[in-house]
């Protein structure tokens, strides 16, 4: 049956706005969605809110210089933006955006970061320190996800495991016996684990658990599809880590590109730094399909 | 250095401002609007006199980029100052010394930017289509010319006006006078170049309303130029500004149209240009003057952000009220970082640059000349090496500093109220304000003269016709709204109808003499303009717009002239309001039964005579005959997505345009409810509250606050889910009922007041949150309401893409209308889907059914549903179910056809819309039974359009085209080809939109790129009504008679030159083109019309579907035609040129010079078949009979020797037809033209080639 509202329902405007600066093909196509999602889909930033009082904290100042030198792009690829908000300015000196945000995080104890997902979910409220910032925009596992979609992957399935090994063994049985099911066919699937507690996987852990709303309270292994250039669908859990299940997520990232536009698909990107143009071009896959005559689709 | 750049800097001033010069002839000051002038202002201006004006009402209040007429604008020549006045459509010539009103004259319509005076003569043009030439010294009339091609009015802004008003203001330069007629494309749009002292046309453009181009989205629709703001001229440039797009560049000696790039500058444009040898300036923007392109900003270095053109501050924008407030050759002036900056011209270099994605771009690099470290907020005007500047309240004037000396304020005074305008002229600075004031600064010691001209209502009480206007509201019953006064000859009776009620009065009569007088007495009341005007005509000269007029009043002295013509008592109840509106006739007892039997043998369609008093009564109390409402978010409770209304037909004509303002209305990418339709009035929701327009007058009838209601459509991004939620109002005629704060408001539909609420009854299942209405829908005695809306957790808010939040709710509950008790209720087992929720006079059907995402996701987890979709009918008095159906069950949408008693189940899958939509596949069942009639397994849009025994489908694209199917069978419809005859499938399309299609009888409307629409009735291709652009939602909705378009775009900053209301009715004489998607293959041509330099294609009498050749808009059906020579010189007008003849559309365009046109009729090795040939002429250079003559042969065959189409046709401009028969062909069908020997224009001429088969 339904469940009740979360209280947190962020909206993802910022990735709408990315999805209506993109042009896609409105109508299906016969490129596999890892193929078509690796080669064109540009990701959809992470926001970094940085809410103050009028003045940002000096304390503050290196971790923001630092989240501003990526957002600006000049050494790296994350997608990452950065925004510093002044809390006490009047309504009218605020974009939407931002309005929304502070009207979504009253309460919070300023200055502070929050950083939010293209979904608009919270990933994390608090204060950023400078080590935390390689870490956010590249993990070990985050690395192997993205090389191995470089390298030729249509699909990653990421198991994240809990605390409770038994359930871990079983997700990961069922995982595996999926991913093997693939050899030899032309799907080409792998398997990366990462565990809650691993602390080199703490802000990648933190991404996922922020796909949904209501993640983070639920206990027990998950299970992420990883297709594109790091682009996570919603997990499956519980009594839904079944063969089946996996079966079809494994058919979803290999199967045709049926979906529209990026918005209308699963899941959300991840953060990483990993320079994907260079790797999508030498991926050999089709030109991109001819957009219908008359459709445009354009931001107003 | 820095003072060697202020030297430079006074110099430049100096040079740059013609000398001599002292008076501000036009709107800033010259024909390239540069503000600067040789007028020397002495440092020791005091204030001389203040003028009170009427404070105006802009006709665009809340439009930014169009304040071309808050403020009255004056100019100046020798010591006259001339002020327009748009509120009293007045000219008045004004002493500038005293102030004192030399002259007055009065036009027809607003005059809404200031004049232009040349050569001893004042030149103006009104929103009456005219324009006017007066002497400056005494207003006597020289000339007057009629743009508009006729005397069609309309409400235009409140005013009863020309359909071409006169907007595209006059410029005066080098003997000619340059202005544009016409602010709606689809209208026609009128370019002039007249000789400035004789008012003889020198060119004449009137081609630019009907282009097919790209549109600020970058897709192409059938629009044009759309004239408003003042006309520039520079160097070899006509510059007419385009309200809210950029300007668009004519050839100023031939009235060649140059460019218009509205979609290249798409975000920019406003009515102010000002040009000097580097371009011209428009809203921030630089452009190339010949071709228009856009040359970028104007810096001190190179601009790294595309978006922001000015890196030295982005608040630099250099328009004419920006930073580029005077514009010469050897200056720019305005405000920079708030300080007043002289930059220098003949430096200034033009940079090329590339941002970081390769995209290239042009700076003109200004350097300073002066930064005067003065702080202001705008500059005005150079005068003679000085500036004037405003301040906070004040008016500077500002010596440039030189080598020796800094910048300085060298007078400064305060001005009371908003600067709006200043110029400079006769030694004197006038000041003009917001609050309707002209402030004159000039020297000599201060004077408190103060000339009031706002009148006052005291002069009524003099007046007559106050017993006559007491005693004909009396028996109408009318105190708003519109009135007309037919052969007016008393200004007192139109004083006290406008005076004693809240009407708007317009008086037509026949004497000009005597309109002059009326409108003199009706001056000192105060009350001319907006409460009452006088126009001077008669009805069989005027052409009064349909529907408009509340009350129409005829005076005892013009009953007889109306009651002997029963075509004229027809024609002027046309104009009566439906649903209310009233003819009083003063007319004499023993004449009442007379004017009974005239009433009932005229046809007056639902007209009702009553008796009294004096007066005859004359009652139009019902709807339109072949009219109907739209009272649902699809237009009714069956989710019909169509209305029943087959008044409303193409071609369209303005009914109305303007209307009440965007700001109380939803954003337009919130996809919130569409106006509702009813009983003449139309219901449009707002962020805070829902508003009633007269749907004949656009006129504004009620609003009422209700805070946060539009809180789930408040958006200004695109909300793919909003329009699943379903309308949070229905209309109908007995009430409003507005979902509101979990409750159901009833509103009056005449005056808003509420009359009652509805609440539903709560379960003990209901958290607090969850006791709300999610759906209503209304249905004979029963309201049908949503209840308990499901809340899936999805992300953002209900509304936004993939959130299923409030699409469905968990009941359904039957209310009694009048009681607003509960009848019964009905628990979802999964949820009831909103659009999947319909009405049919006995049943209600609704599918329960979790939206699959959501239990994908359920699945995800390892839950399943607890429960199977289903299809239920209920019966709709009792609850009880009827039938259902278990399997199949995929839709989102149910749809019924009352006619038919047919039930379709179907998907929504469109543009912009949620995920989970089906999109392949549609069951109609039977609405009795649930016998499951046809199923269809194809790829659609949705939702579908039930019109008839026809299903049509959504059309996304030109590329992904809609279709019709049988609602009796499923099948896809065909069409007869118009050109061969032959069966093919029915199709249509349309360019970008982000709105869904709707119908009526004989109209589908959508936005595709303008406001678009494809005619059903002749099926006759899509079509477009340029100018504006529909909403997100789908807000062109035909009911009533009318195509209601109340602006639904509010927050759009795009360029579509006009945001705002309008209305169409159905009217022949309107342009109308159309692009077509028909193939035809290898088939022989039966019938086909030519229609060489047209702008689109037409379907013409008889069925001949006539092409744009060669083919300019839009998609046509590929006929092979070739032509020698193979470019031959094209001609354009608007079909209004044509003064006479058959198919003035055909006649209006065509070919010069051509000498030969084969078209290909049949394939390779057809039959010989006999076809008969109509050749369409006109003549269009003005060519004397005799002196264009040549040959027409077809075939080889000759059909016309020694053609001479002036002296056959009777002149110019009239259309002339040839006909040959029998004409054999079998592949191809050649036509030959030459000229005579010895013909004084030498060349042929041909208009349009129409083939029909015998």
């Amino acid at each position: 049956m339904p469940r009740t509202p979360n209280a947190t329902v962020p909206i993802a405007l910022l990735s709408l706005l990315l999805t209506l600066g993109q042009i896609a093909p409105l109508a299906a196509c016969d490129i596999p969605v890892c193929e078509y999602a690796l080669r064109y889909w540009s990701r959809s930033d992470y926001t970094v809110y940085y809410i103050h009082d009028g003045t940002e904290a000096p304390v503050d100042a290196e971790v923001n210089a630092l989240l501003r030198h990526i957002a600006e792009g000049k050494e790296n690829y994350a997608n990452l933006r950065f925004v510093s908000v002044n809390a006490t300015l009047g309504q009218a000196s605020l974009t939407p955006e931002v309005r929304y945000v502070l009207e979504s995080n009253r309460e919070i104890d300023k200055p502070r970061h929050l950083l939010i997902s293209p979904k608009g979910h919270t990933v994390f409220s608090g204060r950023l320190a400078v080590n935390d910032i390689q870490a956010l925009i590249s993990s070990p596992k985050t690395a192997i996800l993205a090389d191995m979609l470089s390298r030729g992957a249509h699909g990653v399935v990421l198991l994240l495991t809990d605390s409770d090994e038994a359930q871990n063994a079983a997700a990961r049985e069922t995982a595996r016996e999926v991913v093997d099911a693939t050899r030899g066919t032309e799907a080409r699937m792998g398997l990366v684990e990462v565990s809650r507690q691993d602390p080199r996987e703490l802000w990648l852990v933190r991404q996922l658990l922020a796909v949904e709303t209501d993640l983070v309270g639920i206990r027990g292994p998950m299970v992420f599809g990883v297709y594109g250039r790091c682009h996570v669908t919603e997990p499956y859990l519980g009594k839904g880590i079944s063969a089946t299940n996996l079966a079809a997520l494994a058919k979803f990232m290999n199967g045709p590109c049926t979906c529209d536009i990026k918005d209308a698909n699963l899941g959300v990107d991840l953060i990483s730094d990993w320079v994907w143009e260079a790797h999508a071009s030498g991926t050999g896959a089709p030109p991109r399909p001819t957009e219908p005559g008359g459709y445009v689709t354009f931001g107003e | 250095m820095r003072a060697t750049l202020c030297i430079v800097a006074v110099l430049i001033i100096f040079a740059a401002v013609p000398a001599g010069a002292a008076d501000w002839p036009m709107w800033r000051c010259d024909a390239r609007h540069g503000a600067a002038t040789s007028q020397e202002l002495g440092d020791d201006l005091a204030l001389q006199w203040t003028l009170q004006l009427p404070p105006l009402k802009p006709a665009w209040p809340d439009e930014p980029r169009m304040r071309f007429d808050v403020a009255y604008e004056p100019v100046v020549a020798g010591q006259t100052l001339f002020v327009a006045s748009p509120r009293e459509d007045a000219l008045l010539a004004l002493d500038t010394r005293t102030a004192r009103l030399k002259w007055r004259f009065v036009a027809e319509g607003p005059i809404r930017f200031a004049p232009a005076v040349w050569n001893g003569k004042v030149y103006f043009g009104s929103d009456d289509g005219c324009l006017y030439c007066l002497t400056a010294a005494d207003g006597t009339l020289v000339w007057k010319y009629r743009a508009a091609p006729e005397d069609r009015l309309v409400l235009g802004n409140e005013r009863l006006t020309s359909s071409w008003p006169v907007r595209g203001a006059p410029v005066v330069d080098k003997g000619r006078v340059y202005f544009a007629a016409g602010i709606w494309p689809f209208m026609g749009v009128f370019i002039h170049c007249l000789d400035a002292a004789s008012g003889a046309v020198v060119w004449r453009n009137d081609s630019t309303g009907a282009v097919y181009f790209n549109q600020p989205h970058d897709s192409p629709a059938f629009s044009g130029v759309a004239p408003q703001g003042y006309c520039t001229i520079a160097g070899q440039v006509l510059l007419v500004p385009g309200g809210r797009s950029t300007p668009a560049g004519f050839n100023r000696d031939t009235g060649e149209l140059t460019f218009f790039r509205i979609a290249e500058n798409h975000w920019s444009g406003d009515y102010k240009v000002a040009a000097n040898n580097a371009g011209f300036f428009n809203c921030g923007n630089l452009y190339q003057l010949t071709t228009g392109d856009l040359l970028g900003g104007i810096s001190s270095r190179p601009n790294p952000n595309p978006f922001t053109p000015f890196v030295a501050d982005p608040s630099l924008r250099i328009s004419p009220d920006g930073n580029a407030s005077v514009v010469t050759d050897d200056i720019l002036c305005g405000i920079e970082k708030g300080e007043v900056v002289v930059r220098s011209m003949p430096q200034a270099t033009m940079e090329k640059w590339e941002d970081s994605k390769g995209g290239k771009h042009t700076n003109l690099l200004v350097p300073v000349s002066a930064a005067t470290g003065i702080q202001a907020e705008r500059v005005w005007l150079s005068a003679a090496g000085k500036l004037v500047a405003s301040a906070g309240g004040r008016i500077l004037l500002i010596a440039t500093g030189d080598g020796a000396n800094a910048s300085r304020t060298v007078w400064q005074a305060e001005v009371p109220g908003t600067i709006e305008s200043v110029i400079a002229a006769d030694g004197r600075l006038f000041v003009s304000t917001l609050e309707g004031e002209v402030h004159c600064f000039g020297e000599g010691p201060a004077q408190t003269r103060t000339v009031n001209m706002r009148r006052g209502p005291e002069a009524l009480s003099g007046m007559s016709g106050q017993a006559l206007a007491r005693k004909i509201v009396k028996a109408a019953g009318v105190t708003e709204g519109y009135c007309l006064i037919v052969g007016a000859d008393d200004a007192g009776l139109i004083a006290n109808l406008a005076g004693s009620t809240s009407l708007r009065v317009v008086a037509v009569t026949p004497d000009e003499t005597r309109a002059t007088a009326l409108r003199d007495a009706l001056w000192e009341t105060g009350l001319y303009g907006p409460r009452a005007a006088v126009l001077a005509g008669d009805l069989t000269s005027l052409r009064l717009p349909p529907y408009f007029a509340n009350l129409i009043v005829v005076p005892g002295r013009s009953v007889a002239g109306l009651t002997a013509k029963p075509e004229l008592l027809r024609s002027l109840f046309a104009s009566v309001r439906p649903y209310g509106g009233v003819m009083a006739l003063e007319l004499e007892a023993a004449k009442h039964k007379a004017f009974e039997n005239l009433v009932r043998a005229s046809g007056l369609e639902g007209g009702q005579v009553e008796r009294s008093g004096d007066l005859a009564v004359l009652r139009r109390p019902g709807a339109l005959r072949g009219s109907d409402n739209w009272t649902h978010q699809y237009g009714s409770p069956a989710n019909t997505v169509s209305s029943r209304d087959s008044l409303v037909k193409a071609p369209l004509g303005l009914l109305w345009f303007g209307g009440p303002s965007n700001l109380d209305v939803l954003p337009r990418h919130g996809h919130g409810p569409p106006e509702q339709i009813v009983d003449g009035r139309l219901f449009i929701e707002g962020p805070d509250g829902l508003r009633a327009n007269d749907v004949y007058t656009g006129r504004e009838l009620w609003k009422v606050a209700l805070p946060e209601i539009g809180e789930y459509y408040d958006r200004t991004y695109h909300q793919p889910g909003a329009n699943a939620l379903g309308t949070n109002f229905v209309a109908t005629p007995e009430a409003i009922y507005v979902v509101y704060q979990n409750r159901c408001l009833k509103l009056d539909p005449v005056t808003g007041v509420r009359k009652g609420e509805i609440v539903l009854p709560s379960e003990a299942a209901d958290s607090d949150k969850l006791t709300g209405w999610g759906f209503i829908a209304v249905q004979g005695d029963t309201i049908v309401a949503g209840a308990s809306p499901l809340f899936f957790g999805g992300k953002g808010k209900p509304g936004d893409s993939d959130n299923w939040d409030a699409t469905s709710s968990r009941r359904i509950v039957v209310l009694d209308r009048q009681s607003g008790k509960p009848r019964w209720q009905v628990e979802a087992k999964c949820g009831f889907r909103h659009n999947a929720i319909c009405l049919s006079r006995d049943k209600l059907f609704c599918i329960d059914r979790l939206p699959d995402p959501i239990v994908q996701a359920m699945q995800r987890r390892g839950e399943e549903p607890t429960s199977t979709p289903s299809l239920l009918a209920l019966d709709l008095q009792t609850g009880r179910l009827a039938w259902r159906a278990d399997a199949e069950v995929f839709g989102t949408w149910l749809g019924y056809s009352a006619e038919r008693d047919i039930l379709l189940q179907a998907g929504r899958a469109s543009r912009d819309i949620l995920s989970d939509e089906p999109a392949d596949r549609l069951i109609a069942y039977r609405g009795a039974t649930g016998e499951k009639l046809w199923e269809m397994n194809e790829k659609y849009a949705g939702p579908p359009i039930i019109l008839g025994d026809t299903i049509i489908t959504q059309t996304i694209s030109l590329a992904a085209p809609g279709r019709a199917l049988s609602l009796l069978t499923g099948k896809a419809l065909q069409r007869t080809n118009p050109i061969t005859g032959e069966q093919a499938p029915w199709l249509y399309a349309r360019n970008y939109g982000c709105n869904t299609v709707i119908a009526s009888a004989n109209l589908i409307t959508f936005r595709s790129a303008a406001a678009g629409y494809f005619d059903l009735r002749s099926d006759g291709g899509t079509g477009n009504l340029g100018g504006f652009k529909s909403g997100c939602t789908s807000n062109l909705i035909v009911a009533n008679g009318v195509l209601n378009a109340p602006d639904y775009t509010r927050t759009c900053t795009c360029s579509y030159q006009n945001q705002t209301s309008l209305a169409f009715v159905h009217d022949p004489s309107v342009e109308a083109w159309a692009f077509n998607l028909m193939e035809l293959g290898d088939a022989p041509i039966k019938r086909v019309g030519l229609n060489f330099g047209a702008p689109g294609d037409r379907l013409g009498p008889g069925g001949t579907l006539w092409l744009d050749w060669p083919s300019v808009g839009g998609p046509s059906p590929k006929v092979e035609v070739s032509c020698t020579p193979g470019t031959p010189t094209q001609f354009r007008h608007h079909a209004s040129w044509v003064k006479a003849g058959e198919l003035p559309w055909v006649a209006a365009s065509g070919l010069l010079g051509v000498e030969k046109i084969v078209v290909r009729v049949g394939s390779a090795g057809s039959p010989m078949r006999s076809f008969t040939v109509r050749l369409y002429f006109v003549e269009p250079e003005g060519a004397a009979a005799g002196e264009r003559v040549f040959d027409v042969s077809v075939q080889g065959q000759p059909v016309c020797t020694r053609l001479d189409v002036a002296a056959e046709a009777g002149g110019s401009a009239r259309s002339l037809v040839k006909e040959a028969h029998g004409v054999r062909a079998s592949e191809t069908l050649e036509l030959a033209l030459s000229a005579a020997p010895g013909a004084r224009v030498p060349r042929t001429v041909l208009c349009g080639l129409e083939i029909i088969e015998e």
